[in-house]
């Protein structure tokens, strides 16, 4: 764990509210892995005092960036979208656990809706770097949100589309059904999903099934982002009953069927 | 010019006034990577409890104007969890321990108390009496000065280690605690802990809090701790741990000036984790500047008429 002064080297607007940031801090770059997270202090006084936790969207060591996508959902992540290239950033990581690409995988599912896609691309470029074939299944509310669309088609992933509006609204589909389909005669090794329960719920629904080994990134209320407040809990399920977990440390990547909130429909 | 940062608190030498607030330090190893713990004058740990508790239900953190809202609930994996993955990584540590404990009983609270002084390795211990869980005749413990007193002196009668008694500020008389726990035979006083606050969700119009309410920290609520302390200092003679908001070193120095002999850096961790190293080198520069060579020349200076 880190904490530098990033410079900014690029902020953009990708769809309505939706922005693309790079920075670089090759220190955090260096030992950042897919699936880990920085906390960026947004204001330079305080308020609003707290870091904002941003999972890695993508990882470009050799440049020392550190690229995020972002929603714009409150104060703190409206200022920094007023973050221009050559701005410093205070940036504190790379935190957590990432995901865990098993030795044996050879083909992997991702499965992401919204914001959620962002932790998944950079899994998705360090599979296919090991030659893991990557399916994608992405939804979202229109279609400049399905975030990584290029990158993952000029990587060679396999997708299954889905937007409320645009493109591939077309007939409405469970991504159930997409992924009875995708994986109908040979199973994933894993399967990766963030992005909302309910998609988690799919997800631990069709690995019990299949019998897939499937991670999920969870999000939650977080303070410290290093381990010491103890506020961003969740509720995992062990031996003996339940326990909370702690979302930045132990997380943000779990087991599926380890986390509690799944199971509670 | 040198300065001398080292301050004595409760018995406890600390070669700086800077040290750590119960429950945003964990203990002692998360913030390593930043700078050693053995950069600070003491490190308070994370509040201990006899038995495991889970804590309270997510979600436990909001964020309020230049605060944070938490209601943690203090969870803890108990005793044995503590002396077996815990104590061995705090003995490492080159600096004085002061262990945070909370008690559902008196009897606990004692019981805590006399299996940490046999363990040989504190500085000191600090006894959370601001708990809302632990209930005594329908008022929060913390809040009954009578309770307070009864507690700190069995407590006292357990351990020849110093002991310092963390005090709630959501009380119309501090200076009432203050001056029990001084009775009772505490060495000093921690404050404040965090206010009684909560935060609701517009969008759900709900308590964001899983517990519905929790306690206020951060820059917020540094004037009201400014001035429980200056009322405290006036009513007792034992030292003032300060904390309440400190996020820089004339935040320091100011509750220095109200009467605290060491400050401690709580929710200012989460914000600049490298907050410690950053403030004692400020500290020591604005002592330097100001021709200061003693900084306990400048505790409780603001009450000198």
């Amino acid at each position: 764990m880190h904490q530098v002064m990033g410079q900014v080297v690029r902020n953009r607007e990708l769809a309505a509210g939706l922005w693309h940031l790079i920075v670089e801090a090759p220190e955090i770059a260096a030992r950042a892995e897919p699936g880990q997270f920085a906390m960026l202090r947004v204001a330079s006084g305080l308020e609003p005092l707290l870091r904002r936790p941003l999972s890695f969207y993508r990882i470009a060591r050799h440049y020392g960036w550190l690229e995020f996508v972002y929603k714009v959902v409150g104060r703190g992540t409206q200022i920094l979208t007023t973050r221009a290239a050559g701005d410093r950033l205070d940036l504190l990581g790379p935190l957590g656990r990432g995901w865990d690409l098993l030795p044996g995988t050879r083909r992997i599912g991702i499965v992401g809706r919204g914001i959620g896609i962002a932790p998944l691309i950079g899994l998705a470029e360090a599979a296919v770097r090991r030659g893991i074939a990557v399916e994608a299944f992405l939804s979202a509310r229109e279609p400049q949100a399905l975030l990584g669309l290029d990158l993952l088609r000029e990587l060679g992933c396999g997708l299954y589309l889905h937007t409320e509006r645009g493109e591939y609204s077309g007939r409405c589909r469970e991504v159930t059904e997409h992924l009875e389909e995708a994986f109908e005669e040979e199973k994933p090794d894993q399967l990766f999903v963030c992005g909302s329960r309910r998609l988690g719920q799919a997800v631990l629904d069709f690995s019990r099934r299949r019998g897939v080994r499937s991670q999920i990134s969870l999000e939650e209320r977080m303070a410290c982002g290093l381990g010491a407040c103890i506020g961003c809990v969740t509720e995992i399920r062990a031996e003996d009953g339940r326990e909370y977990r702690r979302v930045c440390k132990e997380g943000p990547v779990f087991w599926v069927e380890e986390v509690a909130m799944l199971y509670d429909r | 010019m040198t300065v001398n940062l080292t301050v004595k608190v409760a018995g406890i030498e600390m070669k700086n006034p800077l040290v750590t607030a119960s429950g945003t330090y964990g203990f002692g190893q998360e913030y390593r990577d930043l700078y050693p713990p053995e950069v600070l004058g003491a490190v308070v740990t994370k509040t201990i409890r006899l038995r495991p508790h889970p804590g309270n239900p997510p979600p436990r953190v909001a964020e309020a104007p230049a605060g944070l809202i938490n209601a943690i609930g203090i969870p803890s994996k108990g005793w044995d969890h503590y002396v077996r993955e815990e104590v061995p990584r705090l003995r490492q540590l080159e600096v004085p321990i002061i262990q945070s404990i909370v008690g559902e009983t008196l009897d606990e609270y004692v019981e805590l108390t006399e299996r940490l002084t046999e363990l040989g390795f504190l500085a000191g211990i600090e006894l959370n009496l601001s708990c809302p869980n632990l209930r005594a005749g329908g008022l929060s413990l913390g809040l009954d000065p009578d309770m307070v007193y009864e507690l700190v002196r069995r407590v006292r009668a357990a351990t020849d280690l110093p002991l310092l008694a963390k005090l709630t500020p959501n009380t119309a008389d501090v200076v009432g605690l203050a001056r029990s726990v001084q009775a009772g035979g505490a060495d000093g006083i921690a404050m404040i802990n965090t206010v009684r606050a909560m935060a609701i969700d517009l969008r759900t119009r709900r308590p964001v809090l899983g517990n519905i309410s929790g306690g206020l920290s951060g820059p917020a609520i540094k004037p009201i701790a400014l001035y429980q302390i200056w009322e405290v200092y006036e009513a007792v003679d034992i030292p003032i741990i300060g904390m309440g908001g400190a996020t820089d070193y004339r935040d320091v120095l100011e509750f220095i000036l109200a009467g605290a002999r060491a400050v401690a850096l709580g929710t200012v961790n989460f914000v600049d984790p490298s907050a410690a190293p950053r403030i004692l080198r400020d500290l020591g520069r604005y002592l330097e500047e100001n021709g200061i060579d003693d900084i306990n020349d400048l505790v409780g200076a603001a009450h000198r008429t």
